[in-house]
């Protein structure tokens, strides 16, 4: 069984780099594949090794999903929130540092999340049955807090504008039931090509990328942002319709004001310690809350204690392989984005995600892309944050959840 | 942060990750049950069964079937589609499924099957 699960995790790795590096190819595609297989798969291998393969795919992406993100301005819904700072630091010659941030989030958060999992176990139950009718409210809050950050009148209308604009689009595309992949067109228009647009239009020059060995973050500043990320990507684990995206606003509004370093290792970690602690979700309250987690349960039915530790282990190795195998590839698209003009990058990748959004999800995809752009050029011509854009989840699970 | 550091700890952590997979994968497995031993203790627990198909009735959405290894249980399982079951009265079959109870007798709703030979 070990060689076995040896091998599952090696091939769910694989398969996470093509997802994670591949814009608009989720794991969940994988995942459902792998379902609809398993009856076959079973000729061959044991079940635990199918979701031993899931859980190091999901991993491996949480770690490498960043780099599209950061270089090609390409997210998916975990890292949309981390497209800003981190082209901020490409567009200084720190793409290496942005991308080595995330993955300091992700790798000691995991372990965080990881020693912290008995308690979680136990307390886990409690909290969902407790909180569960006000998580609607709580998320109000956040946004209300969000908004009333911003400075002046004229602001914090903008702000609750875009944020109004973000949420309409996003129950309109949620609620399309003939759209494939209906996040993909909308995220990739309100943080990806919104701002290679901006980028554009402003003559921006990718300048000459560092290599730096080391990033200096004070030690009690670093604490409070995985702090931030283990709460949050906990937090979300437990709760349905919950994602990356909001636990990002959740944490950096309950913990206050992050400098772009430390919301880079905070949106590394989310996005992570989600992956890990979802299967506490289904171990301690039987809930699937995200694709791989789904997909788990639908080929396992259920996990026992040993189960999870195994899964658990799966997460510590892979996440530790994730670490060298992001920070090399890394240095691959340090010399990519050198080597390119970066007006004809930006110009690929946005003819790229068109035809991706074309392939997913036909001439609506492509409408879709077309407003969601527009809404998300918005915020740098009022001066706003790019995170009211984010209403386009958060509405639809703030409305799911009060109404 | 050192990149050396950095390094150091997600090598310790994949060393680590690797030690408790060691350890754990020979408890994995999920354990095949004798039919004598499901009891009505077992109810909704996820159980893994071989057995000699001895009956079997082949419906539109339903397939019900006599399993006995010699002790004999119901295994029903529920179809997406309306196909024929690739099994035959003799064959040897590895399910996975839910210990439920019907009319007062004890029976698995099959989760997955398999054709051993």
């Amino acid at each position: 069984m070990f060689l076995e699960f040896l091998i599952a995790a090696l091939l769910g790795i694989i398969a996470g780099i093509f997802t994670g590096l591949i814009p608009g190819i989720h794991i969940n595609l994988v995942s459902i594949l792998l379902v609809s297989l398993s009856a076959f798969l079973m000729d061959f291998v044991s079940l635990p090794s199918l979701g031993v393969f899931i859980i190091s795919m999901a991993i491996a992406h949480t770690f490498l999903n960043v780099l599209p993100a950061i270089f090609l301005g390409a997210p998916d819904a975990d890292t949309a929130l981390g497209v800003l700072p981190g082209h901020k630091l490409l567009l200084q010659g720190k793409g290496y540092e942005a991308v080595k941030l995330t993955v300091v989030g992700s790798l000691l958060s995991l372990i965080l999340a990881i020693s912290l999992i008995p308690f979680l176990i136990i307390i886990a139950p409690k909290v969902y049955e407790t909180l569960q009718p006000y998580i609607g409210w709580i998320l109000l809050a956040v946004v209300i807090y969000m908004i009333s950050a911003e400075k002046g009148l004229d602001k914090k209308f903008w702000a609750f504008t875009v944020f109004l604009m973000a949420g309409i689009l996003g129950i309109l595309v949620l609620t399309m039931s003939n759209l494939k992949q209906p996040l993909f067109p909308m995220l990739s228009g309100l943080f990806g090509i919104s701002m290679l647009i901006v980028s554009l239009s402003n003559k921006v020059e990718i300048p000459k990328q560092h290599i730096t060995d080391t990033i200096k973050i004070p030690k009690f500043e670093n604490f409070r942002a995985l702090i931030a990320a283990t709460f949050s990507g906990s937090f979300i684990s437990f709760f349905p319709g919950l994602g990356p995206a909001q636990a990002a606003i959740l944490g950096s509004n309950i913990i206050g004001r992050l400098s772009t370093y430390t919301f880079l290792i905070l949106i590394g970690g989310i996005d992570t310690v989600n992956m890990a602690v979802s299967l506490v979700s289904l171990y301690a309250i039987d809930k699937a809350r995200n694709g791989a987690v789904l997909a788990i349960r639908e080929i396992l039915v259920t996990i026992d204690l040993n189960t999870l530790i195994l899964f658990l282990a799966i997460a510590l190795l892979v996440g530790g392989i994730a670490t060298f195998l992001t920070l090399f590839l890394t240095k691959f698209f340090v010399k990519l984005v050198e080597k390119v003009n970066y007006q004809y990058l930006g110009l690929s990748v946005i003819l790229l995600i068109t035809i991706l959004v074309f392939y997913f999800s036909s001439w609506l995809g492509l409408l879709i892309l077309l407003v969601s752009t527009a809404i998300g050029i918005v915020p740098n011509i009022v001066n706003v944050k790019r995170s009211h854009s984010m209403g386009c989840l958060m509405l639809p699970v703030i409305l799911f959840f009060v109404l | 942060m050192k990149e050396q550091t950095l390094l150091k700890i997600a090598l310790i952590t994949a060393l680590l990750g690797l030690l408790i997979v060691y350890l754990i994968s020979d408890n994995i497995e999920i354990k095949e049950k004798n039919i004598e031993k499901i009891t009505i203790e077992n109810i909704d627990e996820f159980v893994k069964l071989t057995g000699i198909v001895n009956n079997i009735v082949d419906t539109e959405k339903v397939t019900i079937m006599e399993i006995t290894q010699p002790q004999e249980i119901t295994v029903v399982l529920f179809k997406n589609e309306n196909k024929t079951m690739p099994i035959q009265q003799g064959n040897e079959v590895e399910i996975f499924g839910k210990v439920d109870e019907y009319e007062g007798k004890l029976e698995i709703i099959a989760d997955r099957l398999r054709v051993v030979r």
